[in-house]
């Protein structure tokens, strides 16, 4: 029979690791790229893909030991009660700043180019309560969302730079590795750590229904595809605009669908229809950052229903939004944010559990994963 | 309770209950030559088949077993038997001993027959009260295909599918729900087929139901269903036995109520809203094109008006210089904001379809020419909405008829007036967020555990070929695999690998 039980398939894990991870990366990773290694952004990309999808292995690894406990409880087994419970109330804080800024920058961009009169608390407001009705649903219920919603992002993105595709001069790509090595490693590493939903698998490995011991590849491998389609995304938007407008646009890959000519069209500018995509893959990030941030807090109170916990974290989450004082400023605190703590749960904490485990003597067997 | 020995007793016991009751016939006889035993009928005027009664009981023991001397020794102790073998000319006739039922099978249309110095009754089934033929569907009306349809009668409804499906696993279970009314309900389903956990979740969610009468499906359903707060439908309502029947060959339940036409499906799934029984009787490049349409159809119905609120009040970039230009002309005179002007116009809209559905059909005609056209070619002549809106608010009506299930199009109706809030809030933004929380909604529903947007979701539960009836409808050929409702053992509709060429 059917379940009842909040768990989900290997399959919607999958399609929600590439919405998140697209999500996360999609309206400012081109940009950034760009800035730091010049034309060979694309490339940093797929390098720093490599490292995310070893911090992936690294978790699925982990993961397969504590089949069914969260990451507070094998944390707190593994690294003693105090300090696992220090760990996941910094990665709840983690998530709710990272949820925070996402949600900023989002009312931030809808009320620049869409709605000029409405107060951005009120965009906020609105944004965060549907990621929460959302995550109120549970994992379940996520599941199958991100499974209808992946079509609705990524049908009409794949049109879009289809058309793209007839307006593109693929000489701004050229000279391919010319750019300095410093440079592209150092923009592999930002890339690298856009991927920080990665870190949303220790949390949800408890939750898959079945096939626990394959999905460790099949996790790795959507990794990696989500770094493709953003490698492809950049080189695409490069290939159009040519590094210095690039430099220019806070939002490339906005700018290119707003440029582009639908044929034979009805509608005369797009922009407003295809923020619709925008809208839906923030929604996914706002949804999981909600429902894995009061799932921690849950774990670690091990009290009170996750719903009470929900509003906790969209209480913290709109106070916080409104820290910053403008869009710049928040961009600046997201980087060193996710420079000084990106790394941390993604690879720091998962090879420090998993040395901890050897010496606990918690094994996994060699042949599996 | 139990029958008296006595018959006097049983009589007065009985002239008690049915004081008051003019309805009820009652008679007492002797038999044999000299009045050695006396026998007491006792029926419901006119809800039996008088004919049936007279032949087969009065006849038979007035006048036959007069004809057959009994021996000395059946006379009194032995004459039930005797009356049991060889003097009902009935087949279907059962005993008992419990009085409650006997009265409960009286009311039901059965005769009674009781004997002096026995505690047993004869239950003889006798109904046959007036009822309505076979007719043609009114509410599912299809082109091509079977033109009967349910009728009020539960035994008519129940042969109707059994003529369709002549399996020894089809199971036709009776239970009488309501305290006062009785109502009898039969859950049909073949046996090998349908999923055991999903009968027994049914059968546990009846015995649940509490409720003095039950008059119409429709109490059933707000009974059963999963989310009572949920717009959507979560059952499946039909009229018609061959719709009724391939459900129960996917391995669904239907359930049969006395007293309605509309027979309930469980499960039903957003996607079984969509197919109509002709789907399957024509050819599949045309349905599957169809099918698209009544997906196309069914977004905008809930979509449209606030798609043309959000476009035309939040982003007039979006639409082409030449017709942004015609719009606003058009707007001139109109002196309401657009979200006004929509909610008038689907008020309107609203308000017809009650009264057309109140009207006689000659007259229902009249009332949509002069609601529709007249109406709305005067309030655009008269500048109170511009004519733009007309277009959109018939195209959403048209849309909503285009799906061929009404409790789809309810829960479609009231989202759009939840899309239309947003939109006129928040613009592009609101109307996804409306269309979200819309999502939201679906995913989380469930009909007996399948989940509602299967297959569009979680398709790894069942397998793939789920999808080969949904906005597609490929040949029937095609369809190897029962759907997800069936009994994963039983999976296999046909074992044919390839088509028989010619």
């Amino acid at each position: 029979m059917f379940s009842t039980n909040n768990k989900i398939s290997v399959r919607q894990l999958q399609t929600l690791l590439i919405l998140d991870i697209f999500g996360m990366g999609i309206t400012s990773l081109p940009g950034k790229m760009t800035e730091t290694a010049g034309q060979d952004g694309w490339l940093a990309l797929i390098i720093g893909t490599l490292p995310a999808c070893f911090s992936a292995f690294l978790i699925t690894r982990l993961c397969s030991v504590f089949p069914e406990e969260g990451f507070v409880r094998y944390s707190r087994k593994l690294l003693s009660y105090p300090i696992g419970t220090l760990l996941s109330l910094g990665l709840v804080l983690k998530i709710i700043a990272a949820l925070s800024m996402q949600l900023r920058i989002f009312s931030e961009i809808i009320k620049q180019l869409m709605l000029f009169e409405t107060p951005i608390w009120l965009i906020s407001l609105c944004m965060l309560l549907l990621g929460s009705y959302a995550a109120s649903k549970g994992y379940e219920a996520r599941g199958r969302i991100a499974e209808i919603l992946i079509f609705v992002v990524f049908i009409p993105l794949i049109f879009v730079f289809l058309i793209a595709l007839t307006d593109v001069d693929f000489s701004n790509l050229k000279p391919v590795f010319a750019s300095d090595k410093i440079k592209l490693l150092k923009a592999a590493f930002i890339s690298c750590l856009s991927f920080s939903p990665i870190e949303f698998i220790l949390l949800a490995y408890p939750y898959l229904n079945k096939d626990k011991q394959k999905a460790g590849k099949r996790i790795i491998l959507c990794v990696f595809l989500s770094g493709m389609i953003l490698s492809v995304i950049t080189a695409l938007t490069i290939a159009r605009f040519g590094i210095f407008d690039m430099l220019h646009q806070m939002w490339p890959v906005l700018e290119i669908m707003d440029t582009i000519d639908l044929p034979g069209s009805f509608i005369e500018r797009q922009d407003a229809l295809i923020m619709s995509f925008w809208i839906i893959s923030i929604f996914i990030i706002i949804n999981a950052g909600m429902f894995f941030s009061s799932l921690v807090l849950k774990d670690i109170v091990q009290k009170g229903t996750h719903t009470f916990f929900i509003v906790l974290s969209l209480i913290l989450v709109y106070i916080i939004s409104f820290i910053p004082p403008n869009i710049s400023s928040l961009y600046y605190f997201l980087d060193k944010m996710n420079v000084w703590t990106g790394w941390i749960y993604t690879f720091l904490i998962p090879i420090v559990l998993l040395i901890a485990t050897k010496i606990k003597g918690i094994g996994v067997n060699e042949d599996e994963i | 309770m139990n029958i008296y020995k006595s018959l006097d007793e049983n009589i007065k016991y009985l002239e008690e209950i049915f004081s008051d009751c003019g309805d009820i016939v009652k008679r007492k006889f002797p038999l044999g030559l000299n009045n050695d035993v006396w026998l007491y009928v006792i029926y419901v005027d006119d809800m039996t088949n008088r004919a049936l009664i007279d032949t087969a009981i009065m006849d038979s023991l007035m006048m036959e077993v007069r004809k057959v001397p009994p021996k000395a020794s059946d006379i009194k102790t032995g004459i039930y038997n005797t009356l049991k073998n060889g003097a009902l000319t009935t087949a279907d006739f059962k005993e008992t001993n419990d009085m409650d039922l006997a009265v409960v099978e009286i009311l039901s249309g059965n005769t009674l027959l009781f004997i002096d110095g026995f505690s047993e009754a004869f239950i003889v089934s006798t109904k046959g009260f007036p009822k309505r033929s076979v007719s043609e569907s009114d509410t599912e009306v299809v082109v091509q295909g079977s033109k009967e349809a349910f009728t009020e009668t539960i035994r008519v409804n129940t042969v109707l599918i059994r003529r369709r499906i002549r399996d020894k696993g089809l199971k036709v279970k009776q239970l009488k729900i309501g305290k006062r009314s009785k109502t009898d309900i039969a859950l049909m389903y073949i046996e090998d087929i349908a999923r055991k956990e999903i009968v027994d979740e049914l059968e546990k969610r009846l015995d649940k139901i509490d409720i003095d009468a039950v008059l119409d499906s429709g109490y059933i359903e707000q009974f059963i269903e999963d989310d009572w707060m949920s717009a959507f439908p979560q059952l499946q309502m039909t009229e018609r036995p061959d719709k009724a029947a391939s459900a129960i060959l996917e391995g669904r339940i239907a359930i049969v109520v006395d007293n309605t036409p509309f027979v309930l499906i469980a499960p039903a799934i957003l996607a079984s809203f969509y197919q109509s029984a002709e789907d399957y009787y024509q050819r599949w490049e045309i349905m599957s094109f169809v099918r698209i349409l009544r997906y196309i159809a069914g977004f905008l119905a809930v979509s449209l008006p606030g798609l043309y609120i959000a476009t035309a009040v939040y982003h007039p970039s979006m639409i082409p210089m030449e017709l942004i230009f015609k719009m606003s002309l058009a707007r001139q005179t109109v002196p309401i904001p657009a979200v006004m002007e929509i909610l008038l116009m689907e008020l309107a809209f609203e308000t017809l379809r009650e009264a057309g559905i109140r009207l006689p059909a000659a007259v229902g005609s009249t009332l949509g020419i002069v609601g529709g056209i007249i109406i709305g070619q005067a309030a655009v002549d008269a500048g109170l909405v511009s004519p733009l809106v007309v277009i959109i608010i018939s195209m959403t009506g048209i849309c909503s008829f285009a799906i061929p299930n009404i409790a789809l199009v309810s829960g479609y109706r009231l989202t759009k007036y939840l899309v239309i809030f947003l939109s006129s809030l928040l613009g592009l933004f609101g109307f996804w967020l409306g269309m979200l929380i819309m999502l939201i909604h679906l995913v989380t529903l469930k009909s007996f555990g399948i989940p509602y947007l299967f297959p569009f979701t979680s398709i790894t539960e069942g397998n793939y070929s789920d999808l080969k009836d949904t906005i597609l409808r490929l040949p029937i050929f095609a369809m190897k695999k029962r759907p997800i409702f069936s009994n994963p053992n039983q999976r296999t509709r046909m074992k044919v690998k390839k088509r028989i060429k010619p």
